[in-house]
């Protein structure tokens, strides 16, 4: 027997292909060392090529799963994928500030990775839901992971350098999150992805090359995860966030072709040597 | 790109458990750390934690078929599992998806790709995950599709109103589960101890094959509380070694040295049951 290792909790969608959603968190937990709890929010029916359907849970069975993860096993932090309706961020805004999740430091952090399309442009969220992320989740987050079209839809900002980088990072800041991450990777044409991380006074800058794949599925959900898993871990946030950077590059760098459409970036370079053992 | 080829795709059919112990959450984690893209069909979404299940929300039917459809279709299946079904609809609506893609011994189009069925009928807190009729579906319509089936004794009971309590009523109760159709049948011994109050040194699993060869495999009984998801591990591990290609003895080989040492370094979780661990962490 092991002792307990630290918990952290996804609040998300689960991706039936297997590449993003809850089951890209859970794998990046692990292999990050935590364990994985989740609240999960809606099914969708996905495949390397796209979102055919999704079944929303019901906004009461979302925040009982909150509450019987952390009254029970308790985490060290927590964090949001697909919250797809207006109603089911009313329901985690709810649930989080009773179980004490939030952006205080006397609070467990809360990550809000704002997913508001799939990687192919379908909506993951309902109209009137990027209003309630912008009103009832930022206020909450101890940190907020958009990327740039997240960025555009949150803040009206378009990013295309690093002075806007700049401007939309403060922009983020003023609707309430603690820390801001805005994330380069969709900035096309750079040869290195810089993100840009910021409390509202400093700025830290990660900059990596850019690596050359189109299989980027769930490399999203895989950074805010591992970021989660370095917060839950203890570790102060610009050191989370340098952690979680390491993490996703392996893991693009491990990226395989899956179905006709966008493979996954895999954490399975991670297993290699416990599944020699084997 | 560091990878051309990608690992080979295993599918688990089932449930979420909160807790993240087990359920289709230990099952990704159990296929990621034996080498293969786990993906998923969610039956039901669980509030659950170390104490317990205390609620429950139904995917719909045709959403749980259109997950295993679009899988299949589109990045292919090398094998397939089931864990929790709550219902003999949602079993109906799993048995024609995986006819119509090729996932079972017996589908539309043929002898299709290994199906690991294992009959999760309560979680081990004795909660009822699985309604009466749907008893009846498991025997009808899965096992005849088994490649292999995993029960561990109290689910005998249930499927084949056997009592096993030693290696004869262990070999009866896996002929009782071939003549309903399954393949190959493995028999869990982990639970002997509980049920007939006689100390066990050892865990023996029982492997019968339908040649009639039977394969036995023992491990040191290990002394931890923390076994929650030690059943889905186990069928997840199988089911990644089938989909690796390996054959059906070698695979319940790795299931049993990995869930031996998943319980080895299980860990303390909430005020009741903790988890095995799929990977060191």
């Amino acid at each position: 027997m092991s002792k307990t290792p630290p918990r952290a909790l996804t609040i998300a969608g689960s991706d039936s292909g297997g590449a993003a959603g809850l089951e890209a968190d859970l794998r990046a937990m692990t292999v990050c060392g935590v364990h994985g709890c989740v609240a999960v929010t809606a099914v969708t029916v996905q495949n390397s090529l796209g979102v055919s359907d999704v079944h929303l849970v019901p906004p009461d069975v979302v925040a009982a799963q909150v509450r019987a993860v952390v009254s029970d096993i308790g985490v060290g932090a927590a964090k949001t994928g697909m919250l797809a309706t207006a109603g089911i961020i009313e329901a985690v805004a709810a649930v989080v500030d009773e179980v004490g999740i939030g952006r205080d430091p006397e609070q467990v952090p809360f990550l809000v990775d704002p997913v508001a399309a799939s990687m192919y442009g379908e909506p993951l969220l309902a109209d009137d839901a990027m209003d309630a992320i912008r009103t009832l989740l930022f206020p909450r987050a101890a940190l907020v992971t958009p990327n740039l079209d997240e960025v555009r839809l949150l803040a009206g900002v378009t990013v295309t350098d690093r002075d806007t980088a700049r401007t939309a990072a403060d922009a983020l800041h003023d609707l309430g999150a603690r820390w801001v991450l805005v994330k380069g990777g969709h900035l096309h044409g750079s040869p290195e992805v810089t993100d840009l991380l910021s409390d509202g006074e400093r700025i830290w800058e990660f900059a990596g090359p850019r690596i050359d794949t189109p299989n980027v599925h769930g490399a999203g959900d895989a950074l805010a995860s591992a970021t989660c898993a370095g917060l839950a871990r203890g570790l102060a946030m610009p050191d989370a966030v340098a952690y979680a950077e390491r993490y996703i590059r392996r893991a693009v760098a491990a990226s395989y072709p899956l179905g006709a459409g966008t493979g996954p970036v895999s954490p399975l370079w991670a297993v290699a040597d416990w599944d020699r053992d084997v | 790109m560091s990878t051309i080829e990608h690992p080979p795709v295993a599918l688990t059919i089932a449930g979420t458990d909160s807790g993240g112990g087990a359920g289709m959450t230990a099952d990704v984690r159990a296929f990621a750390a034996c080498g293969v893209h786990g993906s998923v069909a969610v039956t039901a979404v669980t509030v659950q934690n170390s104490l317990g299940v205390t609620g429950f929300h139904e995917v719909p039917v045709d959403v749980v078929a259109a997950q295993i459809r679009t899988v299949a279709g589109d990045m292919g299946v090398e094998a397939a599992k089931t864990g929790m079904l709550a219902s003999r609809e949602i079993i109906e609506a799993v048995v024609g998806a995986c006819d119509a893609v090729g996932i079972g011994r017996r589908s539309a189009v043929g002898p299709g790709v290994p199906f690991v069925v294992d009959p999760v009928a309560a979680s081990m807190h004795g909660s009822p995950l699985l309604a009466d009729d749907a008893l009846d579906a498991v025997r009808t319509q899965l096992l005849p599709r088994a490649t292999l089936v995993t029960p561990n004794l109290d689910e005998i009971a249930l499927l084949a109103d056997v009592k096993v309590v030693d290696d004869a009523s262990a070999r009866e109760a896996a002929a009782a589960l071939h003549a309903m159709g399954a393949a190959a049948v493995l028999v869990k011994g982990g639970h002997l101890e509980a049920t007939t109050g006689r100390a066990q040194p050892e865990c023996v699993d029982l492997l019968c094959l339908d040649s009639g060869e039977v394969h036995e495999f023992r491990s040191a009984r290990l002394a931890s509380p923390h076994t929650h998801g030690g059943g889905d591990s186990l069928a997840a591990a199988i089911t990644a070694g089938l989909a690796r290609g390996m054959s059906l003895v070698d695979s319940v080989a790795l299931g049993k040295a990995f869930i031996t040492r998943a319980v080895e370094h299980s860990y303390p979780l909430g005020a009741g049951h903790g988890p095995v661990r799929a990977m060191p962490m």
